[in-house]
């Protein structure tokens, strides 16, 4: 089968690939680029363990046909430390206990920046809404809420 | 006490890896000329297998081999009983089954070679239901065994018909439970690479309990336990569900990286993980109690029946923990007990989180609510009536007294924490449309580790380097509940150093000593004293050598924040120093702790003794809102008291008590494998539903602190008594609310609007 | 194993082009249920030589309410739907049946042109806009076509959509004069969940009386239809004459008189009754009728 020619930027940096007509921008991230934080849990838009930025917008990176984002900045779990440190977010979601065995987190960091970016003073109710694609089966997610609202006044500052 | 670093909520030591997307979890890894295998599945819950066809997947692109059970050197493993099947040799016993493997370079090719693989089966009758599978003449399942039953825990106390000639009211009542999907995040994975470092294989992978696993992968490969090496990765959830299933496919992995001499890695998909897993057992549970008509109970006679699936596989000890733990925490002086385990041809089932005590509770805190109402008595005022308290003997004759008996102060915690007698009394009286609220509790005892299940017993190592830096291994494995931190603040503690110094280092089974499996809410209580009993050890010398250097006595001296004080104050030397001259001086700077637990006993003719040698004791509430139009449920507030001891680590145990009561919750009104006739009806997360965000209760978790003798600083369990009382109370809270009783779960839209549960192809 | 190739249209000419001139093509928009049956190796890939990706289509995107008629183009995502303030003020059952479906994640890329292509019995996306009496434009190569979206559906999963057409917008009136809506839905849990049913009222009033009702459910039926039988019993009728449970008891039946007794028809049964007799009720009280 044919490779398709993209050009996506990750992260910042831009990358011109092959794809294949059937992978996934999840395929690409973990196996082209051997980028891993970002989970594959259900394959199927369930979980939200795949979630990433694509164009602002949480997208589960599982759904997504690589050679449909062709153009398309994407965010993933490994930019969200800088040379400045920690986001805020992560500082909260340390800081807040908000993780357990740590398979979600990539996954909810990615819902929570993308909710942030666009409402940086979300109500508990938003919050969910924003976290409603992504399971979690060990913290019962009230640590991860007052992780979100902790890191919105952090970074709101 | 004043503690420095323990009864903190001082942060994880693996959170900075597992936010930045570093954590490295089984698919993650990669190995040079690594090859990748699947596994194909039969999708008949009971066949023989006739003929196997391979030839054409052997020749398709990339495949390096394909396997079946002849392949493996000995085909059966288990904990318990070694009846499981690494690969179906003459016969399916389950939907599900693995029955032949292929391994190729890539995981499509792998893929594309199943698709090529013919088995011809004769397909066989099944058994499906545990009550069809006890009957005699029922279709005999395992070769070798003179009925299907697992097993058969009795348990006698005083006499029941004595004991029900004095009630006032009897009631008989049936419950039923469920099968339960894990549902961990990760789906399954492992890597085994062969020939490394001077082992055989070397297994890497999501794995719950690294010891289970090298004993399973050793007695497949007929190979000593010092061949095979386990290193445990991060882990993305297990909750018991991580160990047979996981061992199995590591021993298929092992068998092809062998054959091929390169690396092996298999990742289950979702779909995967759902069709070969085991679950949580589903109970039949039929239940009689007789009290007088001042609500004193006068007897208790309970059958529990457990299917098993297709393997043994942990039911004879879930069953044990029922056994002990049916009655509920109530003093009853007539008892009979019986719990069963019998083979079926569904899914097999084996640990989950609560391990036998939520089915139970369930039934048994239900039933405490129904006859509170047919004595006229508040369910408060029931339970306060029996419930144990200090002194108090349970059904196995043991006497409550070396631990503080807290039910009392769970209950009273959580019914302040969620207001709960003014909401009784307010939802007790009439209330004005279709929408009516409730609230109920259920409290629990639970035996904290394995009790007399086997040798309860774990080690771990402190090393002090020359800079002061403490490395610390444990023989029990970080599943994601905490435990590296746990123990890292146990070690920091001891030792006086600061949390920057203590490094906890991974499991791996070729230097850490086997300390059983990471089960039964026990690494902090077991794990947490052998930590406790290596940095005791080390700062005994530490001391002995600092009082002769400068002259003091050791009780003068004091090590804290990384320095080693006089009795006033003065720093005397840096951690680092001292310990470092001990080195050179040529002082073992490393020790093995050890902690074996104290002594317990099982009569299983009689069910006596003292299973546990000591207990935790939990109370949740939850506050319902019950749609009697349309059947939705939503559980508006829980609250969940526990009495842990000593929290290690406050915000940690608030964790583990969210994440439990969610998880409790789930149990309680949406989960449901459907399984029918033995094939499981849908196997990812948009057929089973686990909550979500928008699901959750206000929670209200209270930490109650009654210092255990035998728990390091006081500590004790929590993991799994969070997630056994949500149903029950969720369930006393809808017949609260609505008036209606329901006694199965889970109690979905329909089970709550019209009594009953719908499937799809019924009547 | 599948095998398909990928083709990206960038204008709706190109997608026209594409599906005159092949065979056996599949349009893939926001991919939600598409993606999950590629996962699945879904037997319908044997069909499929080619996956037509149509979301950097401009033309086919985009919300416009006008005072008479309104549009929805079919690549308007669920995510666009909710976050309109024109949706908001003007149809807000639209926006309330958006949010309901899937996560945000799913909203994002999910439109509601593949809901009501890919037509399951539980979409969401058909009772609202059958209550507004929608039509869909399916344009070819050759021109356009409207078809009633309630005669879109044959039966589950299968639509009148031609192999060389493509859904273009979603074309209705705008509801006119003092009107009221709901939407409601029972799923198995608060978020991400399925429709075991899901219920549109839409009524246009005047003088304390209805003018003209839709109710339409989702989910009850195996292609969702209109309650001919309710909209009738309620049509012209004054707000005092209105009993609300009698036109749930009437939705019951004429549900059941489609689908027959079905295994789920105990509970859907008095589920509905009373989903249509709230809706009723609400509609009478935003209406400002006390009676």
């Amino acid at each position: 089968m044919a490779k398709l020619d993209v050009e996506i930027t990750v992260n910042g940096a831009r990358h011109k690939l092959e794809v294949g007509s059937q992978e996934r921008l999840l395929d690409t991230l973990r196996e082209q680029l051997k980028m891993t934080g970002t989970k594959e849990g259900c394959s199927v838009g369930e979980c939200g363990a795949c979630t990433v930025i694509v164009d602002d917008q949480a997208v589960n990176s599982c759904l997504v046909l690589t050679a449909q984002v062709d153009g398309s900045e994407i965010i993933t779990v490994e930019g969200l430390e800088s040379k400045s440190g920690l986001h805020p977010l992560q500082k909260a979601f340390i800081e807040k206990q908000a993780i357990q065995c740590g398979f979600c987190t990539p996954g909810m960091l990615m819902s929570a920046l993308a909710l942030l970016n666009t409402n940086p003073t979300p109500t508990k109710e938003e919050i969910k809404t924003a976290l409603e694609g992504n399971l979690c089966r060990c913290t019962g997610y009230q640590q991860i809420i007052d992780a979100v609202e902790m890191a919105a006044e952090e970074w709101g500052v | 006490m004043a503690f420095k670093h323990v009864n903190k909520g001082v942060r994880r030591v693996d959170a900075y890896e597992k936010v930045t997307g570093k954590a490295k979890f089984g698919a993650d890894l990669e190995f040079a000329n690594m090859l990748h295998a699947k596994v194909l599945r039969t999708e008949y819950p009971h066949a023989e297998i006739k003929k196997i066809e391979t030839a054409a997947a052997e020749g398709m692109p990339g495949v390096k081999g394909v396997f079946t059970a002849q392949d493996i050197p000995n085909n059966l493993f288990g904990v318990i009983v070694q009846d499981q099947q690494v690969l179906a040799d003459k016969k399916v016993l389950l939907a599900g089954d693995g029955v032949v493997m292929a391994v190729a370079e890539t995981e499509a090719q792998a893929a594309a070679a199943l698709e090529k693989i013919e088995v011809e089966y004769k397909e066989l009758e099944g058994v499906f239901d545990p009550l069809e599978s006890r009957k005699e003449g029922a279709l005999k399942l395992h070769p070798g065994k003179d009925d299907n039953q697992v097993i058969h825990h009795p348990l006698r106390k005083g006499d029941v018909e004595k004991g029900f000639a004095e009630a006032d009211v009897i009631l008989e009542r049936e419950y039923t439970t469920q099968f339960i999907e894990h549902s961990y995040l990760e789906p399954e994975a492992v890597v085994v690479v062969p020939n490394e470092e001077n082992h055989l294989v070397s297994v890497y992978g999501s794995i719950q309990n690294p010891y289970a696993t090298r004993n399973a992968v050793s007695a497949v490969l007929e190979v000593e336990l010092a061949e095979v090496r386990v290193i445990q990765n991060h882990i993305g959830g297990s909750f018991g569900g991580k160990d047979e299933v996981v061992s199995a496919m590591a021993a298929r992995a092992a068998v092809m990286a062998l054959k091929t001499g390169r690396p092996v890695k298999m990742v289950n998909s979702r779909e995967e993980s759902f069709t070969e897993s085991y679950k949580r057992h589903p109970y039949h549970l039929t239940y009689k109690i007789g009290a007088t008509k001042e609500g004193k109970l006068t007897a208790m006679e309970i059958e529990a029946v457990a299917d098993s699936g297709g393997y043994a596989c942990q039911t004879p000890f879930v069953t044990w923990r029922s056994v002990v733990q049916a009655t509920g925490p109530y003093e009853v002086e007539n008892v009979k007990t019986d719990t069963y385990g019998y083979y079926t041809n569904n899914p097999y089932t084996g640990a989950m989180r609560g391990y036998g005590s939520p089915q139970v509770i369930f039934a048994q805190e239900s039933l405490m609510d129904e006859l509170a109402a047919e004595l006229g008595l508040e369910p408060v005022e029931l339970r306060k009536r029996n419930m144990y308290s200090q002194g108090s003997v349970t059904a196995s004759g043991q006497k409550l007294e070396r631990h503080t008996v807290s039910l009392n102060e769970v209950m009273t915690k959580a019914m302040e924490a969620i207001d709960y007698k003014k909401k009784y009394e307010e939802y007790s009286g009439e209330q004005p449309g279709d929408k009516k609220k409730g609230i109920g509790l259920s409290i629990s005892f639970r035996g904290c580790s394995l009790g007399a299940e086997a040798i309860d017993a774990a080690a771990s190592v402190i090393q002090i380097n020359k800079d002061g830096s403490v490395a610390v291994y444990s023989g029990l494995a970080e599943n994601g509940q905490g435990l590296k931190t746990i123990f890292s603040q146990i070690a920091a503690e001891v030792l006086g150093v600061p949390m920057s110094e203590v490094e906890f280092k991974e499991l791996d089974t070729s230097f850490t000593p086997d300390s059983g499996s990471t089960v039964a809410s026990r690494a902090t209580l077991i794990g947490g004293n052998a930590i406790k009993d290596a940095a005791e050890k080390l700062k005994g010398r530490i001391m002995d050598f600092a009082a002769d250097k400068y002259d003091f006595k050791v009780e003068q001296l004091e090590l804290k924040d990384g320095f080693l004080y006089d009795g006033q104050g003065n720093r005397l030397a840096t951690f680092a120093d001292l310990t470092g001259e001990m080195g050179n001086t040529g002082i073992l700077m490393s020790a093995y702790g050890w902690y074996k637990s104290p002594p317990i006993s099982w009569d299983e003719e009689k069910g006596s003794g003292n299973p546990y040698f000591t207990y935790v004791y939990g109370c949740q509430i939850a506050e319902v809102e019950v749609d009697t139009g349309t059947g939705e449920l939503n559980v508006i507030n829980m609250a969940a008291a526990h009495d842990v001891g000593r929290a290690i680590n406050p915000e940690n145990v608030k964790g583990q008590i969210y994440g439990g009561v969610m998880m409790g919750l789930g149990y309680g009104i949406m989960e449901e494998l459907e399984v029918r006739d033995g094939v499981i009806q849908g196997t990812n997360f948009h057929d089973y539903m686990i909550p979500t965000i928008q699901d959750m209760p206000d929670i209200k978790p209270v930490i109650v602190e009654n210092p255990d003798p035998d728990g390091p600083f006081g500590a004790k369990s929590i993991g799994e008594p969070t997630l056994e009382l949500g149903s029950a109370a969720i369930a006393n809270a809808v017949a609260h609310a609505s008036g209606r009783r329901i006694r199965s779960l889970p109690l979905n839209l329909e089970r709550v609007l019209i009594g009953r549960a719908l499937h799809k192809g019924g009547k | 194993m599948v095998e398909y190739q990928l083709l990206r249209a960038h204008s709706l000419e190109e997608v026209l082009e594409i599906l005159t001139e092949k065979k056996k093509v599949q349009i893939l928009a926001g991919g939600t249920d598409l993606m999950v049956d590629l996962h699945q190796q879904d037997p319908k890939f044997e069909n499929i030589d080619y996956l037509l990706d149509i979301t950097d289509v401009a033309e086919l995107k985009g919300i416009k309410l006008g005072p008479e008629e309104g549009e929805i183009g079919a690549l308007t995502t669920h995510a666009e739907l909710l976050s309109s303030p024109e949706i908001k003020e003007k149809l807000p059952f639209i926006g309330a049946a958006a949010s309901s479906i899937g996560s945000t994640q799913i909203r994002n890329r999910a439109t509601i042109g593949g809901n009501l292509v890919n037509a399951a019995a539980c979409a969401d996306s058909f009772s609202p806009l059958i209550a507004l009496g929608a039509e869909l434009v399916l344009r070819n190569k050759g021109g356009a076509r409207r078809v009633l979206l309630e005669d879109f559906v044959e039966w589950p999963n299968q639509t009148v959509l031609k192999d060389n057409e493509v859904l273009e917008k979603i074309v209705f009136k705008m509801p006119q004069g003092e009107y009221h809506s709901s939407y409601q839905k029972i799923g198995r849990r608060n978020a991400v969940s399925i429709s075991r049913l899901s219920l549109t009222l839409l009524a246009e009033v005047e003088n304390e009386a209805i003018k003209n009702i839709q109710v339409v459910s989702g989910a009850a039926t195996p292609a969702p239809v209109p309650f001919r039988e309710v909209n009738k019993y309620l049509t012209a009728k004054t707000f005092a004459e209105i009993d609300p449970a009698e036109a749930g008891e009437i939705a019951a039946d004429e549900m059941v008189g489609i689908t027959g007794e079905r295994w789920s028809t105990p509970y859907k049964r008095p589920a509905l009754s009373k989903l249509v007799e709230r809706a009723v009720k609400d509609l009478l009280e935003e209406a400002g009728y006390n009676g």
